[in-house]
């Protein structure tokens, strides 16, 4: 199912440990701090639990949202800048 | 989840490991990024590749094989998980077979499987040119014929010990496959050339890609043989010799024409071209048609009336022969649908 992932962690080193982790699922980034990716329960759950043990008991807020195909159809993006993603 | 088979075939790539993804790499940009769960195979076609000893390590964890294929599609290495020849059993029965009648019946449905191929693609061939081309559908169906009366002759074939009669058998390949080949010389468009079947040296289009072809199909047998636990080396209609995966070599037979050959013929037909630069066929056209073939493999057939990729088919059919050599449960050769 899709996934939509964002956060929101000011500790430098954790955050990109943070990211590496969604690329590792294949989510790919859509902002800066926002991943998307089809995931299955199995490998979504398994993200949970390891970015929770990432973030520890440092601050930080990561979200995760199931976004089902129907919805997903709906998306609609717009953008003014030069490419920000990688 | 679709998994992916990584095919490197371009110059100057380096593949590495970061956190727990392959990235291939050209002049230290990052060209792609896929995770090792996702992670089906890695082929590399070309030279001049680096790899890392982290990915390799990786792969053999994820059980993920990486093949080294040369231009002309002949399989030059491969790396495996160490642990995947701990399976004696199974292994253990098969050396037996050599000598007993499980090795006869072996040989004999991989042989009767790959006629009954070749004739499923003619049929399938002649299906198509029965309105626009009388002649040729004719002559389809006379070649049909006659290797009909052929694989008649294996029915006579009998034997306690494949030595005996791997001569009758060879022969009886032999031939059909000359008439095959006669019929797809006449279906491939005029202007494409096929002096005949070349396995090495060939040095035109067809034969290239036909040998290319079986070269990606190779890697995926010798992958699937491996995981049903069994040597690849220890054969029964390819005779023993020295570093002669002949086990490979005899299951590929029976997926040749369904995988490899209906490919090349369909691709050709499509007026797809492919530059041929000194006798081998170019980066750019090895890429594309390496596509068309791992398409191939993910498109289903029925298989125990139930459909399935062709790539999982290949490796239910691998698991089959090591259950008929542990068990004794028939072998039935792999026949596609038309």
């Amino acid at each position: 199912m899709h996934t939509l992932l964002i956060y929101d962690i000011s500790d430098d080193r954790i955050r990109n440990k943070v990211a590496e982790t969604c690329k590792d699922y294949a989510l790919r980034r859509i902002q800066w701090s926002a991943f998307l990716g089809k995931i299955n329960h199995n490998k979504r759950e398994e993200l949970i639990l390891k970015l929770g043990k990432l973030l520890g008991e440092k601050e930080g807020n990561i979200q995760l949202y199931p976004i089902c195909s129907k919805d997903m159809k709906l998306h609609r993006e717009l953008g003014r800048y030069a490419n920000v993603r990688d | 989840m679709e998994s992916e088979s990584l095919v490197i075939s371009d110059y100057g790539i380096f593949i590495g490991k970061k956190s727990e993804r392959v990235v291939l790499k050209k002049k230290k940009e990052v060209i792609k990024e896929v995770p090792f769960f996702k992670l089906k195979e890695i082929l590399i076609t070309t030279s001049g590749v680096s790899i890392s000893s982290d990915v390799i390590r990786e792969c053999a964890k994820a059980g993920v094989q990486i093949d080294f294929v040369s231009y002309a599609g002949k399989h030059l290495a491969k790396l495996s998980a160490a642990g995947m020849s701990g399976t004696v059993k199974t292994r253990r029965e098969q050396l037996f077979a050599y000598e007993d009648e499980r090795g006869v019946k072996l040989a004999i449905a991989f042989v009767k499987g790959k006629i009954e191929n070749q004739l499923v693609l003619l049929k399938y061939l002649a299906k198509y040119r029965k309105r626009n081309n009388k002649k040729l559908y004719e002559f389809i169906y006379n070649q049909l014929d006659e290797i009909n009366k052929i694989k008649r002759g294996m029915n006579e074939i009998k034997g306690s010990n494949i030595d005996d009669i791997r001569q009758k058998l060879l022969s009886i390949e032999g031939r059909a496959a000359k008439k095959y080949w006669r019929v797809i010389k006449r279906v491939l468009p005029e202007e494409v050339e096929f002096p005949g079947r070349k396995t090495q040296g060939a040095d035109d289009v067809v034969n290239s890609l036909l040998n290319y072809g079986y070269g990606i199909l190779y890697s995926r047998v010798s992958t699937s043989v491996l995981r049903a636990g069994l040597d690849q080396y220890g054969g029964f209609l390819h005779a023993d010799r020295p570093g002669k995966p002949s086990l490979v070599l005899d299951l590929i037979e029976e997926f040749r024409q369904t995988v490899v050959d209906r490919t090349v013929i369909g691709t050709l037909n499509q007026g797809m071209k492919f530059k041929l630069s000194q006798g081998y066929i170019e980066d750019k056209s090895r890429r594309k048609f390496a596509d068309k073939v791992l398409e191939r493999l993910q498109s289903k057939e029925y298989h125990d009336g139930k459909k399935y990729r062709l790539e999982v088919i290949l490796q239910r059919q691998a698991r089959r022969i090591a259950t008929y050599l542990r068990e004794g449960k028939e072998y039935i050769p792999f026949v596609s649908g038309w």
